[in-house]
């Protein structure tokens, strides 16, 4: 009898063993999914956002409106507690659109994401660029993404994220960067 | 005989505790991490202040996701019970034009722009997820996918707790 019973128990043990064993192999796959989920940035965009002027910008990338002729954007986050320097180092690579455009044929737009919200708008008047405080949570997470990497993101006229670009240390090496994508 | 038993038993213990690290490693939410205050641009374009309450209810939701809809009476129920206890509650569609905007919430807030701290913070891949923040940013309680009556008694716990 004492037989049986120890049997049984190390049956039991064995089957919640292996019960387990395959749970935990369920559960690591959703965790590798979770953490690929973390790191990357999705390709597709969702274009949408309210400028520094309280404007809601729709990029006419993704076909929701045409106002803007499609072409390429890129987005990048302007830190306020060095928006200066940022602008200035910004300004000097939209400064650059005519050579961009040329080369891809396509317009080439900025918008500077701000990383506090409003605070960056009284930059607005002397950015070449668009001031953004506020986008769309699927948008806002990828570019929070990117920025933990100090890259800015680079969209192409489907709406689809084409590069990530890393920031370069000038802005004509910035520049170069985004001229082979487009080109 | 007996030491194989022992044996297994370890295994066993072992096994549940890898089991209930990893699934917790691998929620959508760290418990560790604080939400700024909800704030931002809503449907309607009216801006919506970074003011403080006492706690907050977020909700990411889509109107073509069907789970969003299956867990209306208990996700209404929790919204009624947070309001009372001065919650803000705030709904997001992760996407422009996911949800259709809606006049008539009762006081619920439809945001669809946010600045990038709430943007950081805010899982957008998944819906429906509701979120129960105390006044300070921090999780209280968290569901990803439907609210079942279980989740909902936690919920009313949580919102107990936070007094």
């Amino acid at each position: 009898m004492k037989l049986i019973v120890t049997a049984l128990i190390v049956c039991a043990l064995l089957v919640s063993g292996v019960r387990y064993a395959l749970l935990i192999q369920a559960q690591i796959r959703e965790y590798r999914e979770k953490q690929g989920s973390d790191l990357a940035v999705p390709r597709d965009g969702s274009l949408n956002g309210v400028d520094s002027a309280g404007a809601l910008l729709q990029s006419g990338l993704s076909g929701i409106e045409s106002r803007e002729l499609p072409g390429y954007l890129v987005l990048f986050v302007l830190h306020r507690q060095d928006a200066a320097n940022e602008v200035q180092f910004w300004n000097k690579v939209a400064d650059a659109k005519p050579h961009l455009e040329s080369a891809s044929i396509r317009p080439v737009r900025f918008w500077g994401i701000c990383d506090d919200g409003a605070n960056c708008n009284p930059f607005a008047s002397s950015a070449h660029f668009r001031i953004v405080g506020y986008l769309d949570p699927y948008q806002m997470h990828a570019v929070a993404k990117a920025d933990l990497r100090r890259e800015a993101l680079l969209y192409d006229r489907r709406g689809a994220l084409l590069a990530e670009l890393a920031q370069a240390k000038t802005p004509e090496a910035e520049t170069a960067l985004i001229l082979q994508q487009v080109k | 005989m007996e030491s194989a038993i022992v044996v297994l038993m370890v295994v066993n213990a072992f096994e549940m505790a890898f089991f209930f690290k990893i699934q917790h490693d691998s929620r959508i939410y760290n418990r560790s991490i604080h939400f700024p205050v909800p704030s931002g641009y809503l449907l309607d374009s009216s801006f919506l202040p970074a003011s403080a309450a006492h706690c907050f209810l977020l909700r990411l939701t889509s109107d073509a996701c069907p789970y969003c809809h299956l867990d209306q009476p208990e996700y209404k129920r929790l919204v009624a019970e947070a309001q009372k206890d001065g919650c803000k509650v705030v709904t997001l569609a992760a996407k422009l034009g996911q949800v259709k905007p809606n006049g008539n919430l009762g006081g619920i807030a439809q945001l669809q722009f946010v600045d990038i701290n709430l943007g950081q913070a805010l899982n957008p891949y998944s819906t429906p997820q509701t979120i129960l923040l105390n006044s300070d940013g921090k999780i209280a309680w968290d569901r990803e996918g439907s609210i079942d009556p279980a989740s909902l008694s936690e919920a009313l716990h949580a919102l107990t707790k936070i007094g």
